[in-house]
């Protein structure tokens, strides 16, 4: 699931450089880890909604979820509808 | 004096200037729920036309704007057929609904939509599109300003317009930037914009002072400034529009402003940041207001929009009141109030910020009222100023990524960018290095222009919001804004300079040296990194872009020459009259 979702956030997120391996599960994605910005954690969202059907109508829900690719992959299979 | 010879509106509020003026008065809102649509599965607030017919041949969007141009134009004697009357289009979208059609990309173009309104209303030149995202209708202004006052046209018609469908709507909700409710600029509880429909005109004509009424409107300042921070959030300390006011402030007594028409789109970050711009300008005395609860964001309309009922107010001695403001929101005290106030003041300033971290200002006055406004004068008419080339860089239809990689390589925000922003970034990137620099330059202005503009990131967007899988992609909407590349350029760099995006039917450079020639009249552009960028597909585009500065000396034009294929750079010393350019080939 890890690994699947690692992908998933490269391909989303155009990390060209990057590889499911280069990314550590308790790294954080925002800030100091890949340098992600806004627009990334908006995708993000998209990304939840449209693989694991899950919709956050509130942005500022994701800044707790995002923080780790650990901590997403825990609410996506606490909360995923497909 | 560039004057306004006439001006129109058309909204769901009403008809014409009138109309809207005695609405807005009674406080109304064209803002209206939108739900059940099957196009647009999340409900939405926005202000929308009711009548949706075209014209036979035209679009919608061409619809609203031809009718709202004739009825403008058929209370003046503007010869629209004459080559010294210049038609300018300022819209952020067009006709983006045709891309739900397969084969409806070629008139899916804004050269294309301006082309078709032109011969329907009757211009004979060729028009200038302004598609610089939000600030679109206030840099339409400023462009018009100077292209008047360079002696380029007699006559500008300017008309602003977008309609609000499935793509824009669509996009800005993936952005989480759509308000529930009517939006609440300013407001400590403000959830975000809404997006509106209108179509405004304003025609301007340069006429010696003399000529001009004391009750006639002067556009007399307008600037545009990047943040040069992020292509999507406003600068956190306001920095483009702070250094936009600043350009037009010089000298200027602000207790002869009545107001400051604020972009006030009620996002949480947009609004913030005005505070602070205007609070940095030094206009915290001077009321502020905006009218998007009126009308919502009308994106290609609103700078012209919101100009012109700015200018009824002056004229009915009103500030209109923020609909949709309660309690102040902002971390800095701004004079906001929801009721309408009378003044006596006769001069405004009117803000707009937008995507891809542009800015524009523009300082318009009642000729009455300059003397108080610009106790020192005004200053002297701006002259053109002549170019002198430092490098030149053109590309076509190579690999951009491994030109990246083997160029470049140190920008991951690269593999993130459209392939109209790959293509300005490497062109921009090595036309730099070209130019061989010491570091001391001042930063230059960024002014491109395109034909297809961000068709190949408008048709991958239009991919994400299928009917059957809807799934809008907010990374790949920011770059539906054809100015985009204008502010990556910048937020390489870190140039606060002018940005601007300008569409033509063709590469042309006789006709884009006259509007850059024109923008360096700001006094701010000693340098301009200018040229095309287009890029129709993936695998076809064509950059060609050249950085000049501006030329002190006594010195003739320099030849234009057309650039193909590979990298080739010129140098050209302004040592005598009449110098001829020396080249050399990379």
């Amino acid at each position: 699931m890890k690994q699947q979702l690692k992908s998933q956030i490269i391909e989303a997120l155009n990390l060209v450089d990057l590889k499911p391996e280069d990314i550590q599960d308790d790294a954080p994605l925002f800030g100091e880890g890949l340098g992600l910005d806004s627009i990334d954690a908006l995708e993000l969202i998209m990304l939840m909604e449209k693989n694991y059907g899950i919709r956050l109508s509130n942005p500022a829900e994701g800044k707790a979820i995002f923080r780790s690719v650990g901590v997403m992959a825990e609410y996506i299979s606490q909360n995923h509808t497909k | 004096m560039i004057r306004v010879l006439t001006r129109h509106i058309v909204t769901p509020l009403g008809g014409n200037l009138a109309a809207n003026w005695e609405a807005l008065l009674a406080g109304q809102s064209a803002l209206r729920r939108y739900e059940g649509n099957a196009s647009l599965p999340e409900p939405y607030v926005a202000s929308k036309f009711d009548d949706r017919t075209p014209l036979p041949g035209h679009t919608l969007f061409e619809t609203w704007v031809v009718r709202a141009l004739r009825d403008a134009l058929a209370q003046t004697a503007v010869d629209t057929a004459s080559p010294r009357t210049l038609f300018i289009l300022s819209s952020t979208k067009g006709n983006i609904s045709l891309l739900e059609t397969d084969s409806a990309t070629e008139a899916a173009l804004l050269p294309v939509a301006a082309a078709n309104i032109a011969r329907s209303v009757g211009f004979t030149s060729e028009p200038l599109v302004v598609s610089n995202a939000c600030i679109s209708g206030v840099a339409a202004q400023v462009i018009a300003m100077r292209l008047l006052q360079a002696g380029s046209c007699d006559t500008a018609v300017i008309a602003g317009a977008d309609v609000q469908d499935r793509f824009i709507i669509s996009g800005f909700q993936s952005f989480k930037a759509l308000a529930p409710e009517p939006c609440r600029p300013f407001d400590a509880a403000r959830q975000g914009l809404n997006a509106g429909e209108a179509v405004a005109v304003m025609v301007l004509q340069n006429v010696p002072d003399n000529e001009v009424a004391e009750t006639d409107w002067v556009l007399l300042r307008g600037a545009v400034r990047n943040d040069a921070n992020h292509i999507s959030g406003p600068s956190r300390t306001g920095e483009g529009s702070y250094q936009a006011l600043q350009s037009i402030l010089e000298d200027v007594n602000t207790e002869a402003l009545a107001f400051v028409n604020a972009h006030g789109t009620a996002t949480p970050y947009n609004d913030e940041m005005e505070a602070k711009a205007i609070t940095r300008a030094g206009l915290q005395n001077v009321p502020v207001n905006g009218y998007k609860g009126y009308y919502g964001h009308t994106m290609g309309a609103a700078g012209l929009l919101e100009t012109i009922l700015s200018q009824q107010a002056v004229d009915c001695h009103t500030v209109v009141g923020t609909r949709g403001f309660e309690t102040a929101g902002v971390s800095l005290p701004l004079r906001l109030s929801a009721a309408h106030h009378p003044t006596g003041r006769q001069a405004f300033v009117k803000l707009l910020s937008g995507f891809g971290g542009c800015n524009a200002a523009v300082l318009w006055a009642r000729k009455g009222a300059i003397p108080e406004l610009l106790p020192r004068g005004m200053e002297p008419k701006p002259g053109l100023p002549r170019l002198r080339e430092i490098a030149t860089f053109s590309l076509s239809d190579t690999s951009l990524t491994e030109l990246y990689r083997s160029c470049v390589g140190d920008y991951p925000k690269f593999y993130k960018m459209d392939p109209l922003c790959r293509l300005g970034f490497i062109a921009s990137e090595l036309l730099l290095r070209k130019a061989a620099r010491s570091g001391q330059e001042p930063a230059p202005a960024v002014i491109l222009f395109s034909r297809a503009g961000s068709l190949c990131d408008d048709l991958r967007y239009q991919a994400t919001i299928k009917p059957d899988s809807f799934f809008p992609s907010p990374a790949i909407f920011v770059y539906t804004l054809p100015n985009i590349v204008t502010g990556e350029i910048c937020i390489r760099n870190g140039w606060n300079t002018e940005s601007s995006m300008f569409l033509l039917p063709r590469k042309d450079w006789n006709r884009m040296l006259s509007v850059v020639r024109a923008a360096m009249m700001d006094a701010h552009a000693s340098r301009v990194l200018c040229g095309w960028v287009d890029a129709p597909d993936e695998d076809r585009f064509e950059a060609d872009l050249r950085l000049l500065q501006k030329d002190f000396f006594d010195y003739t034009d320099f030849q234009i020459r057309i650039h193909n294929g590979s990298i080739e750079t010129t140098a050209q010393i302004p040592d005598h009259r009449g110098s001829q350019p020396r080249r050399s080939q990379a």
